[in-house]
């Protein structure tokens, strides 16, 4: 197995990290860079726990390579997430609306939403709700985050965002 | 404070990921625990064998022959071993555990262990023990029971029934399911020197580890402590489980004398860990052309998987709602729990509730529609009233919510209007459209059954302390997701008088917190809560107390409100300063006040019988669901639910609406598409998230809830438990307005496409 170092932008900073061919980019993450907001929820790709940005779209780090991303990606995770307006006005729009309950789906939610709203702020609930269908949360039956990012989108509307 | 949308402290942190959970946290030296699981579901164990060519000497390997103390796991009976030593009871049943410094190394000394069985005959399905319990005779003699209950007491159900005009049948079954909590169970047990151990994790009921912990260890509780993380969910699936992994910590952790986590992964958690127990309940019920209810007659059968756990508690909650919340003339339940070889089944929210309230509120809509009634019409005819008899013989006091959460949800929903223009007869075969509505009623007992409170005498302390001059809540309730910290900051700041900031709530470790008791059965919010209002009136007297001596004002003129002390309606100061200045007088650190719940006066309750007082209070509910049927795929859509509670009060209303919402989305899980099922060797079929069907956004209905406030006097602010009755109501409602859509009914969970193709064949065109 050989050794692979690159340079990531992850949240705005330039870190460089080393790994083997077959890591997984969760555990890169995690272990090698601190990143915890990245949970394990099911190690296959079905629950969204794990979300990253990559270079705008988001991926699953529990399905990906760390090897297949390459030098001078950016990254965002839930860490960076209040960053830019965008991020704060999600914050703030998840926090009034208790979208939050045990918060182990949280921070992959956070992810998906951003990325959501980054491209679309004028999203509707039905778009909304067919965008964050990968992020699977037992605890609000939904009801709370998908209006909790309307209000969070609605917020953009006409303001121009980092 | 409270009736407040105050926002949660945690929601934040746990935005950016702040918050450790178990999985997050790492200790030198930590080792990486692993479980060797038995390979078949019965039998005995004749030979562990370790693979002498596998490197040892960087593994921590224990079987049951190295527990110093006791080897059962303490919960209500002592009866599942921490380590399978003799008989095997279940596939996957833990044998021995390794622990090493990495997790591969663990996974690898993990496969080089074998157990040799010799196989023993398996009862595996609750089919089986259906089949046999309704055999009778030497086929249910068979079985092995873990846990029977009878209520028998309002009533002769013999004579009774023939005195109705009519009487209906019908039988009802649910499945297993699971909790997906999305955390799974994780348990780190860290030595502390002199003897001492700590265990800390994803767990509901810290007291309910340590015990059991202890006694694994031959240890007191002076050398052990449990301390819960957050916790990324729960539902009932983190509170027996943790004290067998906590114990498999523990041993590891002694037996190194290092750190050790286990932590599941999902296929483990999912294969291994607790469900709800698989049901079957029979209904016979007579009832008046009027439409007056009769008798009834109802048989349960749970699943209690391989051993006791909390099976006894489980079913007796599944028995005491099984007539619904009607008002019956004669009312018989039997209820029996036997033994199958699988994982033990346990505590998921709603307690066995779900199980009996989907076979009672189906069966309703059958009653109603054979003497001619509607479902809402025949429910408000025959629910419980202030003064009337349940079933166990309790004559229901205050708070009874029956009637309004009827008329709210008929109100809210647009029932008649839906229910007369949708319907089998209305459907749409070119559009290939079906559109139903159901409803459901129901209620849900708020604590302990009977007198349960009275055996945990719920302790609870705040401390008013000098360093940053804050009231700080000292209990064993755990903070699951679900707000009760929140919650409970509220009620102190509530009585005390103070903003949410000035309360805190310390880290629930049972080295320096009181035992307030489990944090299940709907109880934090009314139980701890209630005792935290007491607790914060005495921390608020003996302050103003103080500030009387202190300035030489008279005591009957100071108030302490919104953080400030008055005399005569004059500030004099706040809350901080006034607390320093009067422990600085007396040259204390803190003050602290405790409170220990007494039951209510009204419960008397007789445990052998189920008779009596089974609650000090119930929430009521009711459930109205919409649904679309695509008449060639089958597929069921719920694009709405309309969910009406009655809880008393609701102390934080989104975070309410919050548990109503989660509880209701489950419930619909439960009804459409959860199922874990058994296969052939006895293995859990669906141990993935990908075949283990979990509702997603586009699944899930817009949900819309209504909370009334109906307050029990008894309860902080007036409020009653919540936390459960939500997942009762999902199920039937869907089940409900699937009948209406096309004119069959599915009296099996889940109503899969496949159901209802077999269903409508039958159906004479």
């Amino acid at each position: 197995m050989s050794k692979h170092a690159r340079i990531w932008r992850i949240n705005g900073e330039d870190r460089e990290v080393k790994f083997f061919s077959l890591d997984r980019l969760l555990d890169v993450l995690r272990d090698r860079l601190g990143l915890l907001s990245l949970k394990e929820g099911c190690g296959e790709g079905e629950c969204g726990t794990c979300s990253v940005m990559i270079d705008g779209e988001v991926r699953l780090a529990c399905l990906t390579a760390a090897a297949q991303i390459d030098d001078g990606a950016e990254l965002l995770t839930a860490e960076g997430i209040g960053g830019d307006k965008l991020g704060r006005q999600l914050v703030e729009a998840f926090d009034e609306g208790g979208a939050v309950q045990c918060g182990y789906c949280t921070p992959g939610v956070m992810v998906g939403s951003y990325a959501l709203l980054g491209r679309n702020p004028d999203a509707t609930v039905a778009e909304i709700r067919e965008g964050l269908a990968g992020h699977l949360c037992r605890c609000t039956g939904y009801t709370k985050i998908v209006s909790s990012v309307a209000r969070a989108g609605r917020g953009t509307e006409g303001e121009e965002r980092a | 404070m409270i009736g407040r949308d105050e926002r949660r402290a945690d929601s934040k942190p746990k935005m950016v990921g702040q918050p450790l959970f178990t999985a997050d946290i790492k200790y030198e030296k930590m080792l990486h625990g692993a479980t060797v699981r038995a390979p078949m579901a019965h039998g005995r164990i004749t030979g562990i064998h370790r693979d002498p060519d596998f490197d040892w000497s960087q593994v921590m390997y224990a079987t049951a022959d190295d527990i110093p103390g006791q080897r059962n796991v303490q919960m209500i009976q002592a009866d599942m071993p921490f380590l399978a030593h003799d008989e095997v009871l279940y596939k996957g049943e833990p044998v021995a555990l390794v622990a090493a410094e990495t997790m591969a190394l663990a996974e690898a000394a993990r496969k080089a262990v074998t157990v040799e069985m010799e196989p023993l005959p398996a009862v595996l399905t609750l089919e089986e023990i259906v089949a046999r319990h309704k055999e009778g005779g030497e086929a249910a003699a068979g079985l092995v029971e873990l846990s029977s209950w009878t209520i028998d007491h309002k009533g002769d159900v013999d004579s009774a029934m023939k005195r109705a005009d009519q009487v209906v049948e019908g039988e009802y079954t649910t499945p297993h399911q699971e909790q997906a909590y999305l955390e799974t169970n994780a348990v780190i047990a860290v030595p502390e020197g002199g003897g001492c151990m700590r265990v800390e994790g994803s767990l509901q009921c810290p007291y309910y580890v340590a015990p059991a912990v202890a006694q694994m260890l031959d240890t007191d509780l002076d050398h052990l402590h449990v301390k819960a993380l957050p916790l990324g969910g729960a539902f009932g699936g983190k509170e027996d489980y943790p004290s067998m992994l906590g114990g498999h910590a523990a041993l590891m952790a002694r037996l190194s004398g290092r750190p050790v986590r286990f932590l599941l992964d999902r296929a483990e958690d999912l294969a291994f860990t607790t469900k709800r127990h698989p049901s079957w309940v029979h209904i016979r019920a007579g009832v008046k052309d009027n439409g007056a209810l009769v008798a009834v007659d109802i048989d349960v059968v749970f699943d209690g998987g391989a051993y006791v756990t909390m099976s006894p508690v489980v079913l007796s909650r599944g028995a005491i709602h099984a007539a619904g919340a009607y008002n019956w003339e004669a009312v018989r339940i039997n209820a029996v729990a036997y033994r199958t070889h699988t994982p033990p089944n346990g505590a998921f929210r709603g307690f066995g509730v779900p199980q009996t309230c989907f076979a009672v509120e189906s069966h309703m809509d059958e009653l109603a529609r054979a003497c001619g009634s509607k479902p809402h019409l025949f429910r408000l005819r025959n629910r419980l009233k202030k003064g009337d008899i349940t079933a166990t013989y309790q004559t229901l006091g205050e708070s009874v919510g029956s009637m309004e959460v009827l008329h709210e949800a008929m109100e809210a929903s647009d029932f008649e209007r839906k229910l007369s223009q949708w319907g089998a007869l209305k459907a749409k075969p070119e559009e290939r459209l079906a559109r139903g509505i159901g409803l459901s009623f129901y209620y849900h007992g708020a604590g302990f059954t009977g007198a349960g409170e009275a055996k945990i005498s719920a302790h609870v302390a705040l401390d008013l302390e000098a360093a940053d001059r804050k009231a700080h809540i000292r209990m064993a309730a755990t903070e699951m997701g679900q707000g009760s910290h929140t919650v409970l900051r509220q009620i102190v700041a509530e009585e005390l008088g103070v903003p949410v900031e000035d309360v805190v709530v310390d880290p629930v470790d049972t080295a320096k917190v009181p035992n307030s008791g489990p944090t299940v059965a709907s109880r934090t919010t009314m139980i701890v809560g209630g005792e935290l209002a007491v607790c914060a009136r005495k921390a608020r007297d003996r302050l103003l107390d103080a500030v009387a001596e202190m300035t030489g004002t008279d005591r009957s003129e100071l108030a302490l409100r919104g953080g400030a002390v008055f005399a005569c309606g004059t500030m004099i100061s706040n809350f901080g300063n006034l607390l320093g200045r009067a422990l600085a007088a007396v040259d204390e650190e803190r003050w602290t006040f405790e409170s220990v719940h007494e039951l209510a006066p009204n419960i008397v309750w007789d445990e052998e019988r189920h008779k009596g007082d089974a609650y000090a209070c119930y929430a009521w509910g009711a459930t109205v669901a919409e649904v679309e049927v695509d008449l060639e795929t089958y597929e069921v859509h719920v694009p709405r639910v309309t969910v009406v509670a009655d809880i008393g009060r609701a102390v934080n209303p989104v975070l309410a609406q919050g548990q109503i919402e989660g509880g209701t989305l489950q419930s619909l899980g439960f009804a459409l598409c959860e199922e874990v099922g058994v296969r052939p060797d006895g293995g859990l079929l669906r141990d993935r998230f990908q075949t283990y069907i979990l509702p997603t956004t586009l699944d899930a209905p817009d949900i819309r809830t209504r909370i009334l406030e109906i307050p029990y006097s008894r309860g902080p602010g007036g409020a009653k438990g919540l936390g459960e009755m939500p997942m009762n109501g999902g199920a039937p409602a869907v089940a409900n307005a699937l009948a209406h859509a096309l004119g069959v009914r599915i009296r099996d969970l889940p109503l899969s496409p496949e159901k209802i193709f077999a269903a409508l064949q039958e159906v004479p065109s």
